[in-house]
């Protein structure tokens, strides 16, 4: 009797087993994902200063990821094959792109959450496609540097230009996480510190029609629609960033040039008080002097207003105002 | 909080849980000096991933372990718990539930991550922890009355004894949080629904197959066992003693406790029978201890058992060298008024065979000899007495 529950159980590990590979089934494409992660995360690994042993181990991983990635995707990891890794990833809903960055190799592969083109009078008349990213499976090498307190949120890629909606979900995540529960019924009670303030200033109807109003019942439903639409809102924004990138493509500035001005047009255009908080926070480190002369003056010159108090206007004025006298000096 | 030890006594050397443990220390440190070639080999065929697993990693990732604290750990926690349950289950059940709950708890992790987590699914998970929650699991059912000792801290030397359930329980919920905290994106460098997933297969497993039963019986034996030697306050014990008794009324060594716990002030009717009982019983199974059972009760009751046992009693009396004693069992034997069957024609003769050879009084031998004949005159062993008589006697 008992030597036979013996058995059950062990059939009850062999259920329990087919049970947990059902729910840990990973298709071929997440594989390829992760050995590509992998492949280049070591990557970028070698190029920090490391011993030479370190180096010849980094180099063995690396071998054996591209072994793998080799047999899974029939030998198309190659960078003379972008083109069809692209469209292996294209196929699958994500964006796979690499490129030089000052003499390294830099990798960008995240799910490709919308696409379109815009066209705007400004900066100039200019028509460019654009990919809204998220979910990134894999950072550009800038990005792996800085850590998680990086934020870029426009790129140009060779075909398109790239908005990282990656870079602000976690932001209106984090806001709406902390103020669901304290169930703010007046603008004061959104009030907790100045960049909690620019949220709310940015997403005033928003904020209103969920926390306060309490449109939506279910937690979850309400986090997806805050982000959803706290996202619309910097949209613009975002796509007068992409805009000045597009316009720049040609122009050979140096990147983190190139990345200030397309954030003062940005704000110039479709001033939002979150954006030039993070912007006015953001410890960027800019390599080129024209790029560090910008970004110390948008600094110093929006620190004179408080953050609270600034008004999209006197945004978008200072930006314009900056990216005037930067063209004038160069 | 580590602990160091529990309040219960095992019967058997742990054969399996040391074989675990060097098994452990084995591959860790043949692996600990390994090149890159081996390390990355290791890594992708050994460890267990979720989202891209071998079946046999299940397996051997429960003997790999990250680093000496990790192993240290395992390893503490493995002989404190381990021990105990291989010796109330036995080796071979031991380590059979000992891989179960190891591959279960794998098998739970890789689902709870798969679920809640998908983002983990290639981080690969090493030790031999979901298992040695399994045995945990299988500890709390099954040793729930005992305590454990804890040690307060490697740099405070002070033990406490905690009930095993609530330093389980605690341990549990522990994990059971931390699994939260995970599901809720709180990176922790611990596989924690490995411990839950195995402490929850250990329980299960022991509700299974029904230890409850084995455990409410262990306990009280061990209650008896420890209250029952006890100066005072041994009424607990006397208590547990005769509930199991109940259910399993032919365990000798329980009835020797009790008839000892019994006669510890005076001589009672009860512990009588207890020793009695005891002693019949051991005869079959351990007849050495039944002899030194037998000497306690002639030293508190000065009384035999029925002619069928005493007769072997004495035997093995006399056999471990106990001539007076077996001869005075005998003499009692004798001058009770026990029916003339065959064993107290057998009790004559013994009696009188000490008489004559271990003893040499020869005289009280004859005695012995003549008193046979007149008891039992019809015996085949007549002539055999006759002929000692008429040799004896002074012509």
């Amino acid at each position: 009797m008992i030597s036979s529950r013996y058995a059950h159980l062990f059939l009850g590990l062999m259920i329990l087993f087919g049970i947990s590979s059902i729910i840990t089934h990973t298709t071929p494409f997440d594989k390829t994902t992760e050995n590509l992660k992998r492949f280049c995360y070591v990557d970028y690994v070698m190029k920090m200063p490391l011993f030479s042993q370190n180096t010849r181990e980094l180099d063995y991983y690396r071998e054996k990821y591209k072994e793998k990635l080799d047999v899974l995707i029939n030998g198309v990891l190659d960078n003379d094959k972008k083109e069809e890794v692209q469209a292996y990833f294209m196929e699958n809903g994500f964006l796979y792109d690499s490129w030089q960055e000052n003499e390294r190799h830099s990798y960008l592969l995240a799910k490709i959450i919308e696409k379109g083109v815009h066209q705007g009078g400004a900066p100039d008349e200019v028509r460019f496609d654009y990919l809204i990213l998220g979910e990134k499976k894999i950072v550009p090498f800038s990005e792996y540097l800085e850590g998680r307190g990086a934020r870029v949120f426009v790129s140009a890629g060779e075909k398109a230009i790239y908005l990282h909606k990656d870079s602000l979900e976690p932001i209106l995540r984090w806001y709406f996480e902390s103020l669901w529960d304290t169930e703010p019924k007046e603008s004061y009670h959104f009030h907790g510190d100045s960049f909690s303030y620019s949220l709310y200033r940015d997403l005033q109807g928003i904020c209103e029609g969920i926390f306060v109003k309490r449109y939506y019942m279910d937690r979850r439903r309400a986090k997806e629609t805050f982000v959803e639409e706290g996202f619309k809102v910097f949209l613009p924004c975002l796509l007068g960033m992409g805009a000045r990138m597009a316009a720049d493509r040609n122009n050979n500035f140096p990147p983190d040039y190139q990345y200030l001005r397309a954030c003062l047009t940005g704000l110039s255009l479709n001033p939002n008080h979150t954006m030039f908080y993070i912007l006015k926070r953001a410890r960027i480190n800019a390599s080129s002097p024209i790029a560090r002369k910008g970004w110390k003056a948008f600094s110093q010159r929006l620190q004179l207003t408080y953050p609270d108090q600034i008004t999209l206007e006197q945004i978008s004025e200072m930006s314009q105002d900056i990216f005037r006298s930067l063209e004038e000096s160069r | 909080m580590i602990p160091v030890g529990t309040n219960l006594s095992r019967k058997n050397f742990p054969w399996a849980t040391v074989g675990l443990l060097l098994a452990n220390l084995l591959f860790y440190f043949s692996f600990l000096e390994s090149d890159v070639h081996t390390e990355f080999w290791i890594w992708r065929y050994f460890y267990s991933t979720p989202g891209d697993q071998y079946p046999w990693q299940l397996i051997t990732s429960m003997f790999l372990h990250a680093n000496f604290w990790h192993l240290l750990g395992n390893s503490i926690f493995l002989w404190v718990f381990g021990v105990f349950v291989e010796d109330k289950l036995g080796w071979k059940v031991y380590l059979y539930l000992y891989f179960l709950t190891g591959v279960a708890s794998n098998l739970i992790h890789g689902a709870m991550v798969g679920t809640f987590m998908r983002e983990n699914l290639f981080i690969p998970s090493l030790g031999a922890s979901g298992a040695i929650s399994g045995v945990m699991g299988i500890y709390l059912y099954r040793c729930y009355y005992s305590k454990i000792k804890l040690l307060i801290s490697f740099w405070l030397p002070i033990r406490i004894q905690v009930p095993a359930v609530i330093v389980l329980t605690l341990w549990f919920l522990r994990d059971f949080i931390g699994g939260i905290d995970t599901i809720r994106g709180i990176h922790h460098n611990v596989a924690f629904w490995a411990h839950v997933g195995g402490f929850g297969a250990g329980l299960g497993t022991c509700k299974y197959l029904h230890y409850e039963v084995q455990a409410k019986k262990e306990k009280l034996e061990f209650v008896a066992e420890t209250t029952l030697d006890q100066s005072i306050g041994y009424g607990e014990g006397i208590k547990a003693a005769e509930t199991l008794l109940k259910t399993d009324p032919d365990n000798p060594e329980m009835h020797l406790k009790l008839a000892r716990a019994k006669s510890r002030l005076r001589a009672s009717d009860e512990g009588k029978a207890h020793y009695e009982k005891s002693i019949k019983l051991l005869l079959e199974k351990d007849p050495k201890k039944a002899m030194e059972a037998f000497i306690e009760f002639w030293n508190k009751y000065l009384t035999v058992l029925e002619p069928k046992y005493q007769l072997r009693l004495s035997r093995f009396l006399n056999k471990s060298l106990y001539f007076d004693l077996s001869a005075h069992t005998l003499e009692a034997l004798i001058g009770g008024n026990q029916p003339l069957d065959l064993y107290m024609e057998q009790a004559y003769l013994d009696l009188a065979k000490i008489y004559e050879v271990q003893l040499e009084r020869k005289d009280l031998a004859l005695y012995v000899y003549e008193k046979f004949l007149e008891k039992f005159p019809k015996s085949k062993y007549r002539e055999f007495v006759e002929r000692f008589i008429q040799r004896s006697k002074p012509s």
